[in-house]
């Protein structure tokens, strides 16, 4: 069953999740075109090896977690946009909801003040028509994809992370865990003295 | 425009350019505003193939005259002289008065209006460029 899943959904992301993509990046670098300190924008199909290991995932009682994965899992397509400094990621949250509808927005913090790991604001956002390739029928495509919107330091962090953190087969040890925790204390440090700076010669 | 050939067909919709600012705030589709601008069917179906799919033709939004404008910024027209005339879309009639002249010389089997502009300012930038744009 894992096989066919893998399969299929490999066949979605080449032949529609990856067009898609595409599109909505064009279609998000057009609306932020006039947004200040941009860094970059960028769009990516969710890879059929994380969209399997998503999709097979159980709850405690054994039963799957996305009975329906492809109308279930709302980021097979995902857009993050990265700016500057902590107070455009308000700006440009703004600055978007003006064009896509949301469905959900996260701001996700770690659990306990005392806690450093990942910082960012998530939305889940209705797929616009317009990103859905004339080739492709709407109602095969998915509804909603998610939109990231992070500072350079939450940025670099989450990608760092992602690379070091989440490795199956070699699992951090606790020092790890407190080393990783650590850079993540820097970045929103950092965020915070940029944040500063920038107005106090007003910048933002 | 620029896949409009038909020289007809690019005057009708720079006016539409023009007129469509008109709808501002109305909740209206492309297709509505094809018809209410009473658009040719050639330049209708211009208008429709250049959208990522058919069905938004037919899709309702809320018309912004400011985002509008945000995507046709700039108006350009070429002279048959070879002048080029640029400036922001929504102030283009204002920036450049403009008024048909007797055709002196015309271009023989063409029904081209021979047109004269004329502008006032100070000058604030020069360029010269390999290319128009």
């Amino acid at each position: 069953m894992m096989e066919k899943l893998l399969a299929d959904y490999t066949v979605r992301y080449e032949t529609m999740l990856q067009p898609i993509a595409a599109m909505l990046e064009d279609l998000i670098m057009d609306h932020v075109r006039s947004a200040k300190r941009i860094d970059r924008v960028s769009t990516r199909a969710k890879s059929p090896e994380r969209f399997v290991a998503k999709a097979t995932k159980v709850n405690d009682d054994g039963t799957p977690r996305y009975p329906d994965p492809y109308v279930q899992i709302q980021d097979q397509i995902g857009a993050r946009v990265t700016v500057y400094y902590l107070p455009d990621v308000d700006s440009l949250s703004g600055l978007l909801l003006k064009y896509f509808r949301p469905i959900e927005e996260q701001l996700i913090v770690p659990d306990s003040e005392w806690e450093f790991g990942y910082f960012g604001l998530h939305y889940v956002l209705v797929l616009p028509k317009d990103v859905v390739p004339p080739s492709i029928k709407l109602e095969d495509a998915p509804r909603f994809f998610e939109l990231q919107i992070k500072t350079l330091f939450q940025h670099a962090w989450s990608e760092a992370n992602h690379d070091l953190g989440y490795k199956p087969e070699n699992p951090l040890d606790s020092n790890q865990k407190r080393l990783l925790a650590y850079t993540s204390a820097q970045a929103w440090g950092a965020d915070r003295e940029f944040e500063q700076l920038a107005r106090e010669l007003h910048v933002v | 425009m620029r896949k409009a050939d038909d020289v007809e067909v690019k005057a009708e919709l720079l006016s539409a350019v023009q007129l469509v600012r008109g709808e501002n705030g109305r909740t209206t589709s492309a297709a509505q505003v094809a018809e209410r601008l009473n658009l040719s069917e050639t330049a209708t179906d211009l208008l429709r193939n250049e959208l990522p799919r058919p069905e938004l033709f037919d899709e309702r939004f809320r018309f912004s005259r400011e985002e509008f404008d945000q995507h046709v910024a700039f108006r350009s027209v070429e002279l048959s002289n070879g002048a080029i005339l640029t400036a922001e879309n929504s102030r283009f009639d204002e920036v450049f008065e403009q008024r048909e002249v007797a055709d002196r010389r015309g271009v023989a089997g063409t029904t081209r209006t021979r047109m004269r502009f004329s502008t006032e300012g100070e000058v604030v930038n020069e360029q010269l460029r390999k290319t128009a744009r």
